[in-house]
């Protein structure tokens, strides 16, 4: 039972995670692999004040939100010069930097150690200890996440986003301060992936750099193109399909090592297959294709 | 401290090269970042451990062995996934992530077949290395300035001079004309596949005769190729190897004011401000940003 | 651009015409923002705008069309007119939450009006379609709608009837004579030169990026620089 409860909080943080950059990816059309960095300042953040001053969630949390847009904003910058490819490679060097912060700056992070006995978030004296309590926080943040995401999608601001990705000269000539929408894009989206980072924070009450790698950035893209670019319903199916199906590995009894790499496996596969076959994934608006 | 510095900032630059000129002439005439480059790399070591470990055939046959199949590997890629998706019309980015989702394979690949511990493809004691101008260097690393430069300057006489060169920068300057000028582009393509294919996979190799190997040392070595590539310039050979020359000074002389372990992060903040201020880097062509 | 200098005046249709490759387009984005000029200066109703953005010549009331005809095509008709509007608060992320209530009462509004241009053009019925089923003629007409609603007072048109059938030739034409009655001013770019004839009140010569003549259709047929630069 505690098994099921932690696959559907992975799968609510991970539907926060989607949404987020389906958003900045799907919707704006700037594909990013900076995406785990954004996590992983939420996490961080929100953990370090809450270890070291003893500061309450409900203040780590917009701390985290603060700090995760503000990176997000400089990492919007180089999309304002480059075209999408090599704007793909700038987020990789983003979330390099990032990476590299959380692992060498020992004295702020912890380093590669991370940090442990991450205190559990306490709502003004009622403490969040149970998966069942963790669940229900977790789904909250995830249902206002996806609604901040659906605000946006339906007003004209989505529609703007959506213009970027397909012609921004012409959404220039149209009046759109086509460099303010891209930043404010990537600020909204870093900051509801520092949510998701707040919670796994909490709920594992460890955090270290190796969650927040390349790699996890490669696997949530992956769950948006999966899921579908530019569909609020794609990410949240992207995020149950790719967090669910490799944990099925877990029941034929294999070695966990092996699982990871499966997994990984599993996953990059998926991203190539969708590539070929379906880029616009199972049920998503946007094809990576430009006209 | 002077000499040996930049004793090992010359045969990162050597390893760096060799990734990047192969990276490089792919990214000239395919036009996309194929970043599944760093798994060939790491393959290349591991196929030799294969070979020259596991199977017991003698180095240099074990070694040329691993370097042909990096070749066919690169082909593969080329044959089976790059060349279907082009005729598809997928943009460069779709290129990319496909290119993503391999390396991402081909990484865990390794993994499984050859555990996550370091391997190694040495077979005596760890050596100190010659004195040479007051550094220590050891022949291995002899080796991979030797090999970066020879092949480099082969890629480039190549470019310069060959018809397959030729034609190469045919495709890499203006596909569509190349074409019409008669030039098979589709077996141009297959060709800078495999010969950077085998670079990397002889890079790989090289290196981990140094340095040992891990499942991970393809990520490594393919973000410092790219940076080479942009901060020397997109389309230029010698642009590649200025930009590892660069990037490998910048990186070890950099360890005199920071720690080394900042080492991959200074590599990154030299490529974003190239990004931001230079994208086409010092010697390459004007990278288009959208615009009428 | 070579010494190029003109004046447009208030509520004219201005034609501007030449061989390809002197300089039209380049003057139309020199305009809009879209590239920045060595020297020189574009004044519009008395401000600068030479060296502002592509989106602040926009606001400033500057619509105008591309050659290759730029539209978002996996948008709806309706869409790509809504877009056009200018200010809108919906755009903005704080007030797509702050002020929701709003937002939908201006949508709603500015609905209503998208309605009535594309109405004006004729393609009230398609304004559900998405933009890449039209016609191209029709696309043309979209965009020429999406000019509208962006209520700014010049239009620059780049080719408006290229490419596009007798039918919506005459239709798109019978627009733009209309449009100075709506208080607008137009200039456009037009190898057409019995459309230019038919609609402009001034012609404006251009080769190699000078202005080589400019008066009334009829003057400019006549010119005799004017033949000499398409016959050179």
């Amino acid at each position: 039972m505690a098994y099921l409860l932690h696959i559907l909080i992975l799968i609510g943080i991970y539907v926060i995670l989607a949404e987020s950059l389906n958003l900045i990816a799907g919707y704006a059309g700037m594909l990013s692999i900076a995406h785990a960095a954004f996590y992983g300042v939420g996490a961080y953040v929100a953990a370090l004040l809450a270890l070291h001053y003893a500061v309450p969630p409900w203040l780590t949390v917009p701390a985290a939100v603060v700090a995760a847009a503000a990176v997000g904003a400089l990492v919007a910058w180089p999309a304002l010069r480059v075209r999408d490819d090599y704007f793909v490679v700038a987020t990789f060097a983003f979330q390099v930097i990032v990476f590299s912060v959380m692992n060498n700056w020992v004295g702020l992070t912890g380093g590669p150690l991370g940090l442990p006995g991450i205190p559990r978030p306490d709502f003004f004296g009622l403490t969040v200890t149970s998966h069942g309590g963790f669940l229900l926080l977790t789904w909250l943040c995830t249902a206002a996440v996806v609604f901040v995401c659906w605000r946006l999608a339906r007003a004209p601001f989505g529609r703007v986003l959506r213009a970027l990705r397909e012609d921004e000269v012409f959404a220039a000539a149209l009046g759109k301060n086509v460099a303010s929408f891209k930043v404010r894009v990537f600020a909204i989206g870093a900051a509801m992936a520092a949510v998701g980072g707040c919670l796994y924070a909490y709920y594992i009450t460890f955090i270290d750099p190796t969650s927040f790698t390349v790699m996890e950035s490669i696997f949530i893209i992956s769950i948006v193109i999966v899921g579908g670019a530019g569909s609020l319903r794609g990410a949240a199916l992207g995020a149950a399909v790719l967090v669910v199906l490799p944990e099925a590995l877990r029941f034929v009894g294999l070695p966990s090592s092996i699982a990871a790499n499966l997994r990984q496996i599993f996953y990059g596969l998926l991203l190539i297959l969708f590539m070929v076959f379906r880029p616009q994934g199972l049920i998503g608006e946007f094809s990576f294709r430009r006209r | 401290m002077l000499p040996q510095l930049t004793a090992n900032a010359l045969i990162a630059a050597g390893a760096y090269c060799l990734v990047a000129v192969g990276f490089g002439l792919i990214f000239a005439t395919t036009r996309f970042f194929h970043f599944a480059h760093g798994a060939v790399y790491a393959w290349g070591a591991y196929l030799a451990f294969l070979f020259v470990k596991v199977l017991g055939l003698p180095l240099p046959v074990g070694v040329t062995m691993a370097v042909v199949l990096c070749g066919g590997l690169g082909a593969a890629f080329e044959l089976g996934l790059y060349r279907p998706l082009r005729a598809r019309g997928a943009s460069p980015l779709v290129l990319l992530l496909a290119s993503l989702g391999a390396y991402v394979v081909l990484q865990n690949l390794i993994s499984l077949f050859f555990g996550d511990q370091t391997q190694t493809l040495r077979s005596g004691v760890v050596r100190e290395g010659l004195p040479i101008l007051g550094a220590r260097v050891t022949p291995i690393q002899l080796v991979i300035i030797g090999a970066a430069v020879v092949l480099t300057a082969a890629v480039w006489l190549l470019l310069k001079r060959a018809r397959l060169g030729l034609e190469m920068r045919a495709v890499a300057n203006d596909p569509a004309l190349a074409l019409v000028a008669g030039v098979r582009s589709e077996r141009v393509i297959l060709a800078t596949f495999i010969l950077g294919s085998a670079l990397a996979g002889l890079a790989g190799i090289l290196v981990s005769l140094d340095v040992d190997m891990t499942p991970t040392m393809g990520m490594n070595a393919l973000m410092m190729g790219v940076v080479a590539v942009i901060v020397g310039g997109t389309g230029s050979v010698p642009g590649a190897a200025l930009g590892a020359l660069l990037l490998a000074f910048a990186q070890n002389f950099g360890v005199w004011y920071i720690s080394s372990k900042w080492q991959d992060a200074i590599a990154f903040v030299v490529l974003l401000a190239f990004l931001l201020f230079r994208p086409q880097g010092f010697l390459g062509r004007k990278v288009k940003k959208a615009g009428v | 651009m070579d010494g190029f200098s003109a004046e447009v005046r208030e509520c004219e249709i201005v034609g501007l015409v030449g061989p390809n490759g002197a300089g039209k387009t380049t003057l139309f984005n020199v305009v809009t923002g879209f590239l920045h000029p060595d020297a020189g200066a574009v004044t519009y109703q008395g401000e600068a705008l030479t060296g502002k953005p592509p989106y602040r010549v926009a606001r400033r009331g500057v619509a105008r069309t591309f050659q290759e005809l730029r539209l978002i095509y996996r948008m709806t008709v309706l869409e790509n007119v809504l877009l056009a509007f200018p200010a809108q608060l919906g755009e903005s992320a704080a007030g797509a939450f702050a002020r929701w209530r709003e937002v939908s009462r201006r949508q709603r509004h500015n609905r209503e009006e998208a309605l009535a241009l594309l109405a004006y053009v004729g393609l009230a019925e398609k304004a559900g379609e998405l933009a890449d089923e039209l016609s191209y003629g029709q696309q043309k007409l979209v965009s020429l709608a999406c000019c509208l609603a962006m209520s700014g007072e010049l239009l620059l048109l780049d080719e408006p009837v290229a490419g596009v059938a007798p039918e919506m030739v005459e239709k798109i034409l019978g627009l733009i004579t209309d449009l100075p009655a709506r208080g607008k001013t137009v200039v456009f770019i037009e190898h057409n030169f019995a459309a230019v004839t038919e609609v402009c009140d001034r012609v404006i010569f251009m080769d190699e990026g000078r202005k080589v003549a400019e008066g009334t259709p009829a003057q400019i047929r006549d010119n005799a620089n004017v033949i000499e630069s398409y016959l050179a």
